[in-house]
Formats: C-alpha cells, structure tokens, sequence
C-alpha cells in the first residue's frame, strides 16, 4: 500500500514537473508577447495606458485644455443639427434622371405605395469600417408623412413585417467578410394580395420601387459570372443576379415592375417612380424599357438617417431636386471597357512565397492593370461619342444612345433653366480663368441650378507621337445657385462664378525631356482649347461640336449643342510653366514609371495596349459580351526574374542620408506649440521631434491602429482617438472611453452610448455639387468628432469610382478627380475647423477591395497623376492655394507596380 | 551494438522516435526558412537548439553516465526551440487569421509552416513522454543473492 502511494505521489510529481515546466515557457513566451503588444491589448481591456497629472500650472484657467468648442449642450442636440445638415445634403443630392407625364411632384395627400423589400429595409451606409449602426433612422414611410402625403398603409406592414423581412430581404449589411450580396426581394405573386391590388389602398397614387444595392468594406461587387467569392447560394439565398451581375435587375425585380405597369395601365396607379437606393451605379436599361413603364427615376445613394425626409419632400414638390449624378449610368455594364481589366488577374506563376501581407487571400501574387488610362466613365462616353461625330480616331459605329444611360452630371429639376451671358476672361498675373455664366429660372418653381464648367484641350499629332492621351471634356469646376425664384419673381436669376487655374490646360506627357535630363512633366500643346458650361457632361461635348463640328459632322451629333455658352482660347504651346509645382516650386518629373508595365525595367516580353482615342476599335476592350459571357480580354502578365525580386518588401540598409535626432535634451512639452500657428517647417518643430527616444518613435509608428499612443517626458503628447469613416463617425460617442476626451463623455452625456447619425455616402454629398453646404456639412461632422472625441478621422475616401463594381464606391465621391477633389476639400475644410485631422484615404490606386493586401496594380502615370492623385493632390493643397489643406493620409494596402503603397 | 541495445529501456525508443520526429522538423524548418517564404519568421535560434537536441540525445545515450539523462536534455532543448519558434512566428497567426478562424484562412497557410508546426507538437510530446520513462534497463540481482548462498560463500 505504502509502495503504492509512493508511486503514484512520485508520478504526480513527474507529471506535475512537466506541467509546471510547460506552464513556464509558455508564460515566459506569452509575457514577452504580451509585453509587444501592450498598447494595442491595454485599450482592448477598457484600461487606460497613462495618467495625467497635474502639475499645478497657476496661469490654467477652466476650459483652457478646450481648443475647440460646440454651442451644442447635448449629444441630442448634436444630432439633431447633424441630422439637418445630412438632410440638407439629401435634398441638394438626390438626382431626378428622368420624370414624364408629370408624375413627380405628387400632390398633397396623394398616396405613395412602396414595393420592394428594400423600401422598408433600406440601404443606409456600406459595410466595413464605416459600417454604421441603424438605431434611429427614418424610415421612407416617415419620411414621406412628414411630407404630407399618405402612405399605403396595408401594403407598407407587409413589406415592413419581420416575416417578410427576414424571408425576402437581403440580410444585413454588416461587418467586414460579412457582407451580404443577396439581392432577394419577393416576386409579384409571393407579395400579398390583399397589399398589392387594393385601390383603395393604393387611391391612384404613384407606385415607388425602391431599387437598393448594398456593399462595402473587403469585397468588390459580382459582375458577370464573377462568383470567386459566391456560390449557388449567399446567405442562403439562391443567387438571382442577371447574367452573374449584382448591378442589373433581378428576376423577380422585373416581374414586380412588369406587373406594376400593368396595374398602372389599369388605373390603380397614377403613375410608377424607381427610387435607386445604391452607392453602386446600376445598369439603366430599365428606365425606359417599355415593358416596366417607368415615368421617374430619382437617384439618392445612401441618404443617412434622416434622409428620408428630403425624399419625402421631394417626392412632394416642397423641394425641387438639384442633384447631378457623380458617375456614368451605363445601358449596359458590358459597353463599359474598364471590365475588361476590373478583376483581379493571377500572374502565370506566382511571384512569392512570401507569408500574406494581410487577409489569408491576400493580393501579391495577383495583379490588376488600368488598360483603361485615362478612359474612365465619361472620359471614355463622350470622347468616343466626339471622336464618332468628327468621324476620326477609327471610333467606329459607336452608339451612344444604347451605351450610356444618364451621363455624368445628368440630373432634373421640376422647373426649367437657361443660360446666358456665358463669357470667360484670364488674367495672365494670376494665371486663372474666370468663367461667368447667368442661370435663369424660366419655369414655375423655385429650384436650384448647378453648372459645370468642362474644358477641351487639343488631341494633336504630339500627343498621338507621345502616347498622351486627351479626354473630349473634362470638369474642371462647377458652381450652384441658390434657390432661384420662379420665372417672374425678384430673385428668378444669379450670375455665377467659376475661377480655374491655368495648369488645368496641362496634360503629362511621360516622355517629354526636362532640361534637368528628367523625363515627363505637365506640358501644354498649341491647339484651340474650349471651355463650355453645360448641364452635364454630353451636354458640354454638344456645346463643343455646335461650335466646331462643321454641318456634316453634325448631322451624327444625337442632339444639338449651345455654341453660345462655348468659348475659344487659342493658346501657344508650354512646355516649362507647368513643369514646376505651383504649390512647392519643385520641378515635375516621372516617379511612376515602374507602375507602368510599358516603362518597367523588369518586364520582360510583357506591354500593354492602352486604349487610345488614337484607334478606338483597336484598343477599346469589353469584359464580356452582352450574355455575361467572359471575353478574356484582360492582360495577361507574365512573371519575371525581376519581379520576384521586386516584390518583396525591400530591406532598409543605413547609407549616408543625415539620420534624425533622437532623445534631445527637452525643450518643448506639445502644449508649447498649442498657441499660434507654427508653419510645419519651423524650426520649433525640429527642436521638438528631436527630443523623442528611438523607443517612443517605435512606439508612435507602430502602434497606430486607431490611436496615437499617449508619450510622456519630455513632450507630454496625451494618447488620440482616430476612428472611421470616410463619409463620418461611426463609433458610438464614449468609445474607449478611458481615453475618450470628447464632450459627451466630458459631460456624461446620458446619450453617450450611442452612435452619431448615419452620414450619407459620399457619392450623394458629390451630387449636390455644392461646396458651401458640403463646407458646412463637414462643420457638423467635424463638431460631431468632438462631441464623439475623435482626434483624427479615418476619412474622407477620395478613391475613384472606377466603375461601379468597387466595394467601397460608397466610401468615395465619383469617377471624376475634380469633383472628387472639390467636394473632399470642402467637406475636409469643415472637419478640420473643429481641429479633427482627416486621413484621406486610401492612397493610391486602391479601387478594388478583392485581394487589396499587397495587390499589384498597373497603371501609365499620366493616368494615375490626372485621373487617380488628383484628387488626392486638390485635398491636400493648402487651403491658401485653393485646397483642402487635408492634414494625413492614409496609403492604400495595395502596390504600384510591383512597389507596395506604404 | 546488441549490448548497447540490449541496455536500453522502452524510454530510449520513445526518445528516439522524438529524435527522429526533431529531425524531421529541422529539415521542414530549414526548408520554410529556406525556400519556403519563411523570411522573418524563421529563427536561427529555434534551429540551433533543434540541432542541440538532437546531438545531445545523440551524444548522450552512448555514454553509461548521460543514457539516464539523454531524453530529459533532448526534451529539454526541444522545447525551449518550440518557445523560440512559437515567439518569432506568432505575427504570422496574426496575419493569417486576421479575418478569423475560417477554413479559408487555413488553406491559405504557408504549407512549410503548417508541416513544421506539427512536427513541432509532435515532437514536443513525444520528447516530454520519452523523458520521462527510463532510458536504461535496471541491473537484475545476482541469482545467489536472491536464495542467500553466495553472500555466505
């Protein structure tokens, strides 16, 4: 018995040894583990990783650590006012594509029937980072009350009803990799009957189908048979897309409209409107496809949390729509060349077998190329449209009218405008046009006007020799009325005002030798330049051709243009004025050759065919045809020696470059530099970064996720919220809150566990193209940050939308880097006068979410300087020279060529 | 040869087989950090002491003094190479797994790292098992000291 004990003491103690030896070296590891990582594990916990203490300063008074303030006392008031601003942008944005037989606006008291699922679960924001919660938003059936119109009650309960929701609807929105891509809904016959047919619920109103399309973080949007990321079936629902693309109608889509043209023509309705509930520029075949009968079609985008109102008030005539789409609405996604190249491509052999940057499918072996250049949405349409007209760069039998819906800029009114006086004058001191026009509101209700102001520039036989590439027009500034009062009243016209800057006649010219042995820079060619304001962009290339086409020529125009509001400049040839930055005096040279396949040292027997308005027909490629079937017209890249050994992430070796200081005697504590703008290149600034130790340098770059890290001696910087989203923030207002410094936590705001106000996406902020409410909408939002105490704000996006198959399209503003640029910098201006610093994101190239991480993404630098950093560069401008004077930015997770963003 | 064998105790073949399954993973390491993309996520250390172990077992079960001792070093340097191993690597898990333990996540793994990992824990087990058990056979006593005849004599 004894012995018996013995042995089992004596191997409990054995096993236990083990144990124990185990449980140290695990210990040990774990400890050093999570010692790395405390300042990202610290925050997890809820637990603050630094005290402040009080030093007993007897000059602070109360309120002196308040840089910025709010005249709002609560988080509900703050709302409240967001919740004004983001419907102001809804009633400026929501574009009306088309309106017969006087559909629109309905008349008080007449009832709107909403079909479609979509109607009562609405599309409010994307998925991903800026994904944001739904609690509090207003419904399209609130929206529409308040109005004062009536709502189809029966058939509203049945769309709204959680069964029908649950069975019938999409799925949620939701997080990153969770998003759902089912488009749903229910068939004519699978709506309730009762619901449906009922005239006296339906009272002859108007039929509103609300065509939503969602989206979002992490994943690009199916187009044609594109189904990597789907199977039979997404979220348990069969897949119902429409030759395998999410952008067209479904099935069951169509059916609902067939029949409710059916029931129109039968007088149970008045008339039938389509409301475009998607960030994600759908096909438009069906607007004036006679089998649905049509009479409106309005586009809002994600219209926010109070959005709905605006609709409702549009819907009503109480405010008259003055949106312009940011994007070309295609006939048919398959006409759109961008397709040929959107999806991603496998090199024919890997690259690396280097770990994954990122996401386990990440892009580093995989590759996209911009065969498109600069032929993005209506650079493509209306030059080719141009090129068909003057019968010339081999633009072949190309058919407007069946490729492009509704062009870009195209938008309606319930009352008419005109032109006039249209006159534009340069002042060569300062380099700028001023362009002038007078609006005058010719019809019976009060409403809003925005022109757009494009510019032609001479495709010549240099630009053929050199490769550079001219768009037909392209926006180069735009301007809004205010509300204009009907034909008569006091106030029924404005003469508006657009100042551009010469460089904006520039083009790149990658091949043009600097006199410093550089290659490339902006250069202007001799040659007739137009300027024309216009209601979109067809319009501003009718205006062109009505000045220069000659009657031949204008016989193939689709219709007549207004040479009236076109005007001429034959400018001289320039080849050094805009080779030099405007805003650092540095000279302009080539730094993107290695993006570009055809300049690439290392690429082997590989060359891309540009499209080139040159030769349409030998350039231009189409994805797929008409029955989603794959061309396989993407380029195809064959790896070489070089690239392996490209790709990898170089490894950084000391040379002779001057290295900073680190751990300076202190000087400067951060509150020291608090008063008076100092110019970043002062030499306070110097002084104060030297002081930092290499381990808190460290510390601040690679702890960032989120936050900046809070350092103490010497500089005594406190720790920083930054948080998504590109289009506002999305956090609930006490987020982290140890280290949350926001007002709603300040004040113990009884609100301060909830989130802001869904902001609209940022094509519907575009659309108004309006860059004083977009300036004070960024005021709201940036004074939202602080009641929510973010420093920073992961936003704006400022991407393009390079078709309407990119995930995060929501995220960004348009397919044009002017607007786009435009309407960032006011919005960033608004934000950062609150003292919130914008990352502008993503930067650069990063249209695509499908294998973003380390994904290589070829493109030719004129295309990636005027079309995909213009954008970019407008935001980050200083303020003084007409920017955005954007503080950070965030780089894109993917490559340039073969060189990783970062 | 047949003495040597002779001596040694189910413990020395439980070592034994960890040695070999050590050996395996060294060869997997050295690929995976060769030219399986290891990069920075192979240490020179972790490899050393794999080395270690396996010449400490190798060196020390010939030898009468160190046979008792040769599974409890082998495993000793084992693990602290697994430690080694777990502490230069585990931002790949990070990375890989990023989205969550999904099955794509685990197809998408470097193959090298998968096979190495588990050799690894094998070994590991193996090696703690082998340390434990005897390595040596015990001496049997003499036959006249069992019946009491030869002390007397």
């Amino acid at each position: 018995m004894k012995q018996t004990v013995i042995r089992i003491l004596t191997l409990l103690s054995r096993v236990l040894f083990h144990v124990m030896a185990v449980l140290f070296g695990i210990v040990l590891v774990g400890g050093m583990i999570l010692r790395e990582n405390s300042e990202s594990i610290t925050p997890m916990l809820n637990q603050k990783s630094y005290i402040v203490v009080d030093t007993g300063d007897e000059d602070f008074e109360e309120g002196d650590d308040q840089y910025f303030t709010s005249d709002k006392s609560s988080v509900a008031e703050m709302k409240e006012y967001t919740g004004e601003l983001i419907e102001e942008i809804a009633a400026g944005g929501v574009a009306l594509l088309k309106n017969e037989n006087n559909v629109l606006p309905m008349d008080e008291g007449d009832t709107v029937s909403f079909f479609s699922v979509s109607s009562a679960d609405v599309v409010y924001a994307g998925g991903g980072s800026s994904g944001a919660n739904t609690s509090g938003v207003v419904s399209l059936r609130d929206g529409v009350k308040a109005a004062g119109l009536s709502v189809n009650e029966n058939l509203w309960n049945w769309y709204s009803s959680s069964s029908t929701i649950e069975k019938y609807g999409r799925g949620e929105a939701g997080n990153q990799f969770n998003l759902s891509f089912a488009i749903g809904d229910a068939s004519w016959s699978e709506i309730a009957s009762d619901a449906k047919e009922n005239r006296n619920d339906t009272k002859g109103g108007v039929a509103v189908f609300v065509l939503a399309r969602n989206g979002g973080e992490g994943k690009d949007i199916s187009y044609a048979n594109d189904l990597d990321y789907l199977t039979d079936t997404v979220d348990d629902k069969p897949v119902d897309y429409t030759n395998g693309d999410y952008l067209q109608l479904s099935a069951k889509e169509k059916d609902v409209l067939s029949n409710l043209k059916r029931l129109k023509e039968d007088g149970v309705f008045s008339g039938i409107a389509v409301l475009i509930n998607s960030a994600y520029a759908l096909q438009c075949d069906f607007a004036d496809d006679p089998a649905y009968g049509i009479d409106s079609v309005l586009w809002a985008g994600n219209w926010g949390t109070t959005g709905a109102y605006a609709i409702g008030d549009i819907l009503a005539g109480k405010v008259n729509p003055s949106g312009r789409i940011t994007d070309t609405f295609w006939e048919h996604n398959y006409l759109n060349p961008v397709l040929a190249n959107f999806e991603i491509a496998n090199y024919n052999e890997v690259l690396t077998d280097m770990e994954k940057t990122g996401e386990a499918d990440g892009g580093t072996n995989k590759y996209v190329v911009y065969q498109e250049g600069i032929y993005n949405g209506y650079r493509y349409t209306e030059t080719r449209y141009e090129d068909y007209v003057l019968n010339q760069g081999n633009a072949g039998a190309f058919d407007y009218g069946n490729t492009v819906s509704y062009p870009f800029g195209a938008g309606m009114s319930y009352t008419t405008f005109a032109y006039s006086g249209f006159d534009v004058a340069y002042d060569d001191r300062t380099d700028e046009y001023t362009a002038t026009v007078t609006v005058t509101n010719t019809g019976n209700v009060a409403g809003k006007e925005a022109v757009q102001l494009y510019l032609q520039k001479p495709y010549t036989a240099e630009d053929k020799e050199n490769g550079v590439e001219k768009a037909a027009v392209e926006l180069v500034g735009f301007a809004k009325t205010g509300l204009l009062d009907a034909n008569g009243g006091e106030n029924d016209s404005e003469t508006l005002k657009i100042v551009i800057d010469g460089e904006q006649f520039a083009s790149y010219d990658a091949t043009h030798p600097n006199a410093d042995g550089t290659t490339g820079t902006y250069t202007r060619e001799a040659g007739t330049y137009y300027l024309t304001a216009a209601t979109d962009a067809h319009a501003a290339v009718n205006n062109i051709l009505e000045k220069k086409a000659t009657a031949q020529q204008k016989e193939r125009m689709d219709q007549p243009g207004d040479a009236g509001l076109v005007k001429g400049f034959d400018l001289a040839a320039d080849y050094t004025k805009y080779a030099v930055s405007s805003v650092t005096g540095n000279p302009v040279y080539n730094q993107f050759s290695n993006a570009d396949l055809n300049l690439y040292a290392g690429k082997g027997g590989n060359s891309v065919k540009y499209i080139s308005r040159s030769d349409w027909e030998g350039t231009v490629k189409y994805g797929t045809d008409a029955s989603g079937a794959d061309l396989g017209n993407e380029v195809k890249i064959t790896a070489t020696p070089q690239m392996k050994s490209d790709v990898a992430i170089p490894t950084i070796s000391p040379d002779s470059t001057p290295y900073p200081l680190y751990g300076e005697a202190p000087v400067y504590s951060l509150v020291d530099l608090r008063l008076d703008e100092i110019p970043y290149d002062d030499e306070m600034w110097e002084i104060f970064l030297d002081q930092l130790s290499w381990d808190d340098t460290v510390r601040l770059l690679s702890a960032g996720q989120r936050k900046t890290l809070a350092i103490s001696d010497p500089i005594n910087k406190p720790e920083t919220i930054d948080h998504n989203g590109a289009t506002g923030p999305v956090k609930e207002y006490n987020n982290n809150e140890e280290n949350n410094y926001g007002l709603a936590v300040k004040n113990n705001d009884p609100d301060k566990g909830t989130t802001p106000n869904i902001y609209p996406c940022n094509g519907l902020v575009a659309s108004t193209f309006d860059a004083a409410l977009v300036e004070e909408f960024g005021k709201a939002m940036g004074e939202d940050c602080l009641w929510a105490g973010y420093n920073g704000l992961y936003g704006t996006g400022v991407n393009i939308h390079r078709s309407g198959y990119g995930g995060r399209a929501f995220e960004y503003y348009s397919e044009d880097p002017v607007l786009s640029g435009e309407i960032a910098a006011a919005e960033v201006r608004g934000i950062q006068s609150y003292g919130v610093y914008c990352y502008m994101k993503h930067c650069v190239l990063n249209e695509l979410e499908n294998n973003r991480e380390g994904l290589c993404v070829w493109a030719n630098e004129q295309t990636i300087r005027e079309v995909y950093l213009r954008a970019f560069e407008i935001v980050l401008k200083p303020v003084e020279n007409g920017g955005g004077g954007a503080w950070n930015v965030m780089t894109g997770f993917n490559r340039l060529g073969l060189e990783w963003n970062g | 040869m047949k003495d040597f064998f002779g001596s040694k105790a189910v413990g020395f073949y439980v070592s034994a087989a960890a040695a070999v399954l050590t050996l395996a993973t060294l060869i997997v390491y050295v690929l995976y950090g060769t030219v399986g993309g290891g990069g920075r996520y192979f240490s020179p250390v972790a490899l050393t002491f794999l080395i270690l172990s396996i010449a400490a077992f190798a060196g020390m079960c010939i030898f009468k003094v160190t046979a008792p001792w040769a599974g409890f070093v082998q495993a000793a340097f084992l693990f602290v190479s697994f430690l080694v191993c777990l502490y230069t690597c585990y931002r790949y898990f990070t990375e890989v797994f990023y989205g969550g333990l999904t099955a794509q996540a685990f197809s998408m793994m470097n193959k090298y790292f998968l096979a190495m990992l588990i050799l690894y824990f094998l070994s590991v087990i193996v090696s703690q098992v082998g340390a434990e058990m005897r390595q040596r056979k015990q001496s049997q006593p003499q036959a006249a000291q069992a019946d009491g005849y030869s002390a007397a004599q």
